[in-house]
């Protein structure tokens, strides 16, 4: 081997060390800025967690609930999540509220959740706007006053900001009008009860960059489901939740009467309406607005 | 890897020295088109650190008074570039920027052209969703194109469009229009009546799957209107190549909506649920479109989220 193709051979090898020193940072970096992301993400949990769970304990709570969430978000203004209840159809102490938590959202705490003896389970899904890289969380309170928490790790950005505009018209000219119709569960022939509500949902953050056209927090921050007299289910929310915003849960089969709705904005308007006892997604009536 | 590496000191070097030469990219490579209408094909690709953003067409029309531009590119140094394009070719000054809408690959290099003498013009609903997304918009291009941005790179219409404008380059008429919410709430076409060309913005994708940010079924009305009213020589879509059939550009687009709209119906009918149908819906045209993956799941949300209120 001459000097000069050992040189080269040399060369050669450094070049591709260095090349796998670069291939090394390109795939090692992104992973390490998440872990830390995430560490961050942990300490906001943190004073959230003293703020709205002062002095309780929180149990892991993989077999009490799960939490189905995209983990990279398609549109962070709708991300559609479901939490399965996994007391259901046990003998344990069943979950009577939920709390969602999305960590990095303006107001984390974005919508708690109380069952009532007319719903089946605490399952539930909705949609829900994801403003940057974060953790969501569900705390699920039990009948015996426990806490147990699930999370998940979402990657998406500008759902808080983003979604003004696409619609925006229909939604206000339309605002209170409600949709009840039975929903299946994955594939399956399984169904539960989906209740969409025609609003807007404006988080008040869709700022303008010139100091203009600033739309003002518009958003429904409670909802409350009845079967007869029963109660299903009574909710409060933030503006976490996605424009028109959706509901599913689960009624039962043996609760009595119309099923009525109720739903209260942050402006103090409210829309109920009912529909017959057997004719959900049928037909609708009664629809009020004030 | 060693590419980029290359391509980093290169772009290091090249700071250095037009640090004293004023800053001035090269000239954007442009096509005439048309007869005085020149384009800028962009990259078919999402915005990244290679394309810098350069990913929409974009170019200009020259009439014997007036320049206009139509859209600027992803950031102001394509915009410059532009500027540069339009300087080597003619010195009629730019009187007009017409911004299609408001998605940031068209308009984030207009801050090139902020000028006495130019007006900015949009479809009326422009400056609501740029004010509304511009902030998510800018926050995320560290991210995508490696550039730090501030809201200088937001520029907001002088003019807006209703529903129909001429604007008059000298010797050369240009008619603007803006239709009900398709693919955004700000669709706004420009059509040179001398060369009956026709600048779409994104109202027409050609090989990139279409993205829907306003309305499945405004964007089909509105292809449906183009198919019957339009007599065009040349088209010049948002993103893909220009051509000069216009029912056989339009047609893939045309399936594509028209296929999601109707699986997306179905589904709804079938009680199937946003989750379901975002990942099952509409898998047959898979192969059919460049960036399908980024963008197809999000396009049956809107298209479930507007349907399920029919
Ligand atoms: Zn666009």
């Amino acid at each position: 081997m001459t000097a000069r193709s050992a040189a080269c051979a040399r060369w050669q090898r450094q070049l591709a060390m260095g090349f796998m020193v670069v291939l090394a940072a390109v795939f090692t970096l992104p992973a390490e800025a998440d872990v830390q992301r995430r560490d961050q993400d942990e300490a906001a949990w943190k004073s959230l967690r003293a703020e709205h769970f002062p002095d309780r304990s929180i149990a892991d709570g993989e077999d009490v609930i799960t939490l189905d969430a995209p983990y990279r978000a398609e549109d962070p203004s709708v991300v559609p999540i479901t939490i399965t209840d996994e007391r259901a159809g046990t003998d344990a102490p069943p979950i009577r509220r939920l709390w969602l938590v999305i960590d990095n959202n303006p107001v984390p705490m974005s919508a708690r959740f109380d069952f009532g003896p007319a719903a089946e389970s605490a399952t539930l899904a909705t949609r829900v706007r994801v403003n940057s890289y974060t953790y969501m969380r569900v705390i699920a309170e039990t009948a015996d006053q426990k806490l147990y928490m699930v999370k998940k790790y979402v990657k998406a950005s500008g759902g808080c900001s983003a979604p003004i505009g696409r619609d925006l018209d229909a939604a206000r000219e339309n605002m209170g009008q409600m949709r009840l119709r039975q929903i299946r569960v994955g594939e399956g022939d399984d169904r539960r009860t989906q209740l969409l509500i025609r609003h807007p949902n404006i988080t008040g953050l869709q700022m303008d960059q010139l100091t203009r056209l600033v739309e003002p927090a518009h958003f429904v921050d409670a909802i409350n489901v009845r079967k007869g007299d029963a109660l299903v289910l009574d909710s409060q929310m933030t503006f976490s939740l996605s424009a028109n915003p959706s509901l599913q849960f689960n009624v039962r089969d043996d609760a009595r009467g119309a099923l009525s709705v109720h739903v209260h904005d942050n402006k103090d308007q409210q829309f109920k309406q009912t529909w017959p006892d057997k004719q959900a997604g049928l037909s609708q009536s009664n629809g009020t607005s004030s | 890897m060693r590419r980029t590496q290359w391509l980093v000191c290169l772009v290091m070097l090249h700071g250095l020295s037009s640090a004293f030469a004023g800053d001035a990219p090269a000239p954007l490579p442009v096509t005439q088109v048309a007869d005085g209408v020149f384009v800028h094909t962009g990259a078919q690709a999402e915005a990244n650190r290679d394309n810098k953003g350069d990913i929409a067409n974009i170019g200009f029309i020259v009439g014997t008074d007036c320049v206009t531009v139509v859209d600027t590119g992803g950031s102001p140094r394509i915009g410059a570039a532009l500027r540069r394009a339009i300087a080597a070719r003619t010195a009629t000054p730019v009187c007009y920027v017409i911004n299609t809408h408001m998605h940031p690959d068209h308009v984030l290099g207009n801050r090139a052209f902020v000028n006495e003498g130019t007006r900015f013009v949009a479809a009326a609903g422009f400056d609501q969703a740029l004010a509304a997304r511009g902030a998510s918009y800018l926050d995320r291009l560290p991210d995508t194109i490696g550039m730090d941005a501030d809201n200088s790179w937001l520029v907001m219409p002088d003019q807006q469009v209703d529903q129909k404008t001429t604007l008059d380059l000298g010797e050369r008429e240009i008619v603007l229009e803006h239709g009900p919410t398709a693919h955004t709430d700000n669709d706004l076409t420009v059509f040179d009546r001398r060369t009956r060309t026709l600048w779409t913005g994104d109202l027409l994708f050609v090989d990139r799957i279409p993205s829907i940010d306003g309305s499945i079924t405004g964007w089909l009305e509105t292809m449906d209107d183009f198919a019957a009213n339009r007599i065009v020589a040349t088209v010049i879509p948002g993103h893909g190549p220009v051509s000069n059939d216009l029912a056989a550009a339009m047609a893939p687009q045309q399936r594509y909506l028209e296929t999601v709209r109707d699986d997306v119906r179905e589904a709804i009918a079938e009680g199937y649920s946003l989750q379901h149908t975002a990942t099952h819906a509409t898998q047959t045209e898979r192969d059919r479109w460049l960036l399908f993956d980024d963008y197809h799941p999000r396009n049956i949300t809107a298209a479930y989220t507007e349907l399920e209120w029919e």
